[in-house]
C-alpha cells in the first residue's frame, strides 16, 4: 500500500536484529473485533491461522481457529501482513494467555 | 455520532508495534459496537489502507479527504513523548454539519464544524478562537492539563479551565490529568473530581482518545450529565489501556457516578524516581520516566535533576527527597547499589516501592522482589502503578507540586 511506513527491525525468538526478509514478522498483539463466542472457547497455546479476507470490498486479516471460525482481526502491521499474505506467506497467531473478557493476546510469527 | 479526527500511524519502537489509529480512528472504533451509525471524517494519503483498518475494527462509515502523505507518531517507548514524522503534510479542511459531533484537533488541517452538540479535544492543534468558532447549542471541551493551561493562559488549572470555558463559550470543560484522574469544571466554583480506574496493565498511547470517546458517547447520546459522562470516559480509557482491543464492549462505555475520593490535583502526590545515571542510556531513561510522571500528574523528586552528581554530601539531600515522597519508582535493571539502598530505605519507612526491571535478575533482586509491593517488566505499567500507589499512600501534607 502506498504511503505506509516501513520498519525493517525485527525481534523475537530470543534475540533481535535486522533482516532482509520483510515478511519475517514476529510480534505480540491483541485481536481486534473479537468474536466473543469463539474467543470464549480459546485456550493458551492454541494456534490460530491468519488469513486474508474481505470486508465491504476491502482486504483485512482475520485470525481463524482450526475449525475455520473467525476469532478476530489483526490490525498491527496490517499493511505489511496483507502484502505478505498476498505473496503466499503464512502466519500463525498463538494464544499466550487465557482469554479474559473477550481479550485475546497472541504471538504472531511466520509459519 | 460523527467523529472528526486524525488517522495517523502510531509506531512504538519498544515494544514493537505499528498501527493505523490516531484520535479519529480510535475514538470512532471505540464506540462502533454500541453506535453502528458512527461516522469517521478524516483525511488520508491511502484510502484503501484507511478503509482496511476501519473495517478491521468494525467501522463501516468513513469519509476521507486527500492528504499529502502519511503522518507517523513514533514513540521510542509508549510512555515517551512522540516524534511526529510528516507533520508538514497538509490536507483540505473537512467540513461537517451534524447533530452530535466529537471533534479532535488535526495536524494537517483545521476542521470546520457546525453541530447541535459537540465535544472538542483540541489536541495542541486548535487555538481558542477556533474552538469558539465551532457553533453548537451544547459544547464540551476536553483537554489535558498542559493544553488547558496554554489555552486558558493561566498556570492554575482551575482558573485556566474556567478561562477556556468562558472564552470557548462552552458548557463544561473536562481536564484530563493523566493517571490521577480528571476534573469536570462547570464553573470556577463548581467542579467535580473523577478518580482514575487503575488497571493491571497499561498501554498509554491513546488513553485520552478513549476517554473522549466514552465521554462523548454518554454526553451526546445517552443523556448523561457531564460528571456521569466523565465516568464513562474513565471506564473507556481503562478498558483501552488494559486490552488494546477495539471496539470497546458496552460495559466500558456506561456512564455512572464517580466513586467518592479525596481530589488529587496535579502535583498533589510525589514520586521519588530512583535509578542509576552513569551513562547516556541510563540518563535517557531517567529523563523519559521523569517527563512521563510529570505528564501523569505527579510531582517528581529525581536525584539526578534535584541533587545531581556529587560525593557523600548528596546522600542527605536524597534522603530528604525520599522522606517527602508518597511512593518510590525504582529502576532496577543492573541492580545499582544506590538504587537498591533507596528502595530499601523506602521499604523500611513504609513507603510503597514499585520496581521496574526489564531483565529480572533474581539473584540481585531477591530482597527488592521479596519486599517491594510491585515489580514489573513493562515500563508504562510500572510508571502508572507508581502514581497509583502514591495516591493510595498520600496524606494531605502535600497540596501542590
Amino acid at each position: 500500500m502506498a504511503g505506509t511506513p516501513q520498519t525493517s527491525r525485527v525481534s523475537g525468538g530470543g534475540g533481535s536484529g535486522t533482516t532482509n526478509d520483510d515478511c519475517d514478522l514476529r510480534f505480540r498483539t491483541t485481536l481486534a473485533s473479537p468474536n466473543r463466542e469463539i474467543v470464549a472457547q480459546l485456550s493458551v497455546d492454541e494456534r490460530l491461522t491468519l488469513r486474508r479476507d474481505e470486508s465491504g470490498g476491502y482486504p483485512i486479516v482475520v485470525a481463524e481457529t482450526s475449525a475455520g471460525l473467525t476469532a478476530g482481526t489483526i490490525v498491527d502491521q496490517l499493511a505489511r501482513l496483507l502484502e505478505c499474505l498476498l505473496r503466499g506467506r503464512r502466519f500463525t497467531a498463538t494464544v499466550v494467555k487465557d482469554p479474559d473478557g473477550g481479550v485475546v493476546v497472541v504471538d504472531v510469527k511466520p509459519g | 455520532m460523527i467523529v472528526v479526527g486524525g488517522a495517523y500511524f502510531e509506531e512504538s519502537v519498544d515494544p514493537r508495534s505499528l498501527r493505523l489509529y490516531g484520535s479519529g480512528v480510535r475514538a470512532a472504533a471505540a464506540v462502533a459496537a454500541l453506535d453502528r451509525e458512527v461516522q469517521l471524517v478524516t483525511s488520508s494519503e491511502d484510502e484503501g489502507g484507511l478503509r482496511s483498518m476501519a473495517r478491521s475494527v468494525g467501522l463501516q462509515n468513513v469519509v476521507s479527504v486527500e492528504r499529502e502523505g502519511p503522518i507517523v507518531f513514533r514513540y521510542p517507548v509508549p510512555i515517551a513523548r512522540p516524534y511526529i514524522v510528516g507533520h508538514d503534510f497538509r490536507a483540505e479542511s473537512v467540513e461537517v454539519d451534524g447533530e452530535s459531533v466529537l471533534v479532535f484537533g488535526m495536524i494537517e488541517s483545521v476542521p470546520t464544524v457546525r453541530a447541535r452538540s459537540v465535544v472538542i479535544d483540541p489536541q495542541h492543534s486548535m487555538a481558542i478562537g477556533t474552538i469558539a468558532n465551532i457553533s453548537a447549542d451544547r459544547k464540551a471541551v476536553i483537554a489535558n492539563v498542559r493544553e488547558i493551561r496554554q489555552l486558558g493562559e493561566e498556570t492554575d488549572h482551575l482558573a485556566a479551565a474556567e478561562g477556556v470555558r468562558v472564552r470557548a463559550d462552552a458548557d463544561v470543560v473536562v481536564v484530563k490529568m493523566g493517571a490521577i484522574g480528571a476534573l469536570v469544571v462547570e464553573r470556577a466554583d463548581r467542579w467535580q473530581y473523577i478518580p482514575p480506574l487503575p488497571t493491571d496493565e497499561v498501554w498509554p498511547i491513546g488513553s485520552g482518545d478513549s476517554f473522549c470517546a466514552g465521554f462523548a458517547n454518554a454526553w451526546l447520546h445517552e443523556g448523561a450529565s457531564a460528571v456521569e459522562a466523565a465516568v464513562a470516559g474513565a471506564r473507556a480509557a481503562a478498558a483501552w489501556c488494559s486490552t488494546q482491543s477495539l471496539p470497546l464492549p458496552r460495559s466500558a462505555l456506561e456512564p455512572g457516578q464517580p466513586d467518592p475520593a479525596v481530589p488529587i490535583l496535579p502535583g498533589g502526590i510525589h514520586v521519588y524516581l530512583a535509578g542509576p545515571f552513569f551513562d547516556v542510556a541510563q540518563r535517557w531513561l531517567i529523563e523519559v520516566v521523569r517527563d512521563a510522571l510529570l505528564d501523569l500528574g505527579a510531582g517528581v523528586f529525581s536525584p539526578y535533576h534535584h541533587v545531581g552528581v556529587g560525593g557523600f554530601e548528596v546522600a542527605k539531600e536524597d534522603i530528604d527527597g525520599l522522606e517527602q515522597a508518597d511512593a518510590v519508582l525504582a529502576l532496577l535493571d543492573g541492580a545499582d547499589p544506590g538504587t537498591m539502598f533507596e528502595a530499601g530505605w523506602a521499604e523500611h519507612a513504609n513507603k510503597p516501592v514499585v520496581g521496574y526491571a526489564e531483565r529480572v535478575d533474581h539473584a540481585s533482586l531477591t530482597m527488592a522482589g521479596g519486599l517491594a509491593a510491585d515489580l514489573y517488566e513493562d515500563l508504562p505499567t510500572a510508571v502508572y502503578k507508581s502514581v497509583w500507589r502514591a495516591m493510595e499512600a498520600h496524606t494531605p501534607r502535600h497540596t501542590d507540586g
